[in-house]
């Protein structure tokens, strides 16, 4: 017979999360279907391992040095003063915080970075038009050099 | 008297208690731990992650609103900074070489010699399987099997519809089970 249930389905049928009617479908068809029989072993063997596996511990020498640490930082911190924290780091931390919003509003602790970023841009933008303006003014005063001379060569 | 609430614990934080941050890494350490070894395949790159995502917690802790998904919050943090290590070249080879996360399983109590040793093999069958499986869906049925997240935590930790979650972590477990007919 044609099976029109997709494992994805079956999966969704396993975790008891189809409607009434839709179970009651799917579950007439694993009747007759050998194939989906097997897809639901499978699934209910994957949920069951998931269900037994272990969490992995923390050594808890290694726990409590990161606690002691942890626990330093906040207790020192005033949410703006991250004193270890290099600029680099300081940036890349913030923007994990800012891509965790909208949960919370986003401090910039990258701003000084960024404010000297523009400032470099702004310099570079001023250095390159002084020297297009000096060079458009060169080449204004050439030709109209070349216009003058032309001009006294012409017959009178 | 109940424990305080993990929004609670943020404000408190905030007015000033250090022990309430303390309260806070107790409750999520752990979680916070786990996902990133299975996230990263590396121990060390997941104690890192451990402290960093506390360390956020707590340079964020002014700017935090009370909205009680302060665990989803959380563990999104932790995800950001999982999925920066796995960005890297490194980390990516560390992944795919290293599937050797046996070494933390806590020992078996009420199982004999054999069947610890099938179990373990099924289990370490089974992370081989999650640690190949396309990032969103691994993330999501981790955060659904093994963090015990709700569909609605695991929708606020990945920025995602419900119904998104949803699929990803039925797509997951079928995927799983193809290997396991």
């Amino acid at each position: 017979m044609d099976c029109n249930v997709s494992y994805e389905e079956l999966a969704r049928f396993v975790a008891g999360e189809l409607d009434d009617e839709r179970t009651r479908e799917v579950f007439d068809h694993l009747r007759v279907c050998e194939s989906c029989r097997k897809r639901r072993i499978a699934l209910e063997t994957v949920d069951a391992g998931l269900a037994e596996m272990p969490r992995i511990p923390l050594a808890s020498r290694t726990g409590e040095e990161i606690k002691g640490k942890v626990l330093a930082h906040a207790q020192r911190s005033t949410p703006c003063e991250c004193g270890a924290a290099t600029a680099v780091e300081a940036e890349s931390k913030q923007s994990v915080i800012d891509k965790a919003a909208p949960f919370a509003k986003a401090k910039r602790r990258g701003r000084f970075v960024l404010s000297g970023e523009a400032v470099n841009i702004a310099l570079i933008v001023a250095m390159v038009s002084i020297i297009v303006i000096a060079a458009l003014r060169s080449v204004g005063e050439r030709a109209n050099g070349t216009m003058t001379s032309v001009s006294e060569n012409l017959p009178s | 008297m109940t424990a305080p609430s993990d929004d609670q614990l943020m404000l408190m934080y905030r007015a000033g208690d250090p022990r309430a941050f303390e309260q806070l890494f107790d409750r999520y350490s752990g979680m916070v731990y786990n996902y990133a070894r299975f996230a990263l395949s590396d121990p060390d790159a997941a104690e890192d992650v451990l402290q960093e995502s506390f360390l956020s917690v707590a340079d964020a802790a002014e700017g935090y609103e009370p909205r009680g998904f302060f665990k989803a919050w959380l563990m999104r943090i932790a995800r950001n900074m999982c999925l920066n290590r796995l960005k890297s070249a490194t980390a990516r080879r560390q992944r795919v070489a290293a599937l050797d996360l046996t070494a933390g399983d806590p020992p078996s109590r009420d199982q004999g010699p054999s069947e610890a040793l099938e179990t373990r093999e099924r289990m370490d069958r089974l992370r081989g399987l999650i640690a190949a499986l396309p990032e969103n869906q691994r993330d999501a049925l981790l955060l659904y099997a093994v963090e015990q997240m709700s569909y609605n935590e695991i929708a606020e930790t990945m920025d995602a519809p419900v119904n998104t979650v949803k699929t990803l972590i039925h797509r997951a477990r079928a995927a799983l089970a193809r290997s396991f007919e």
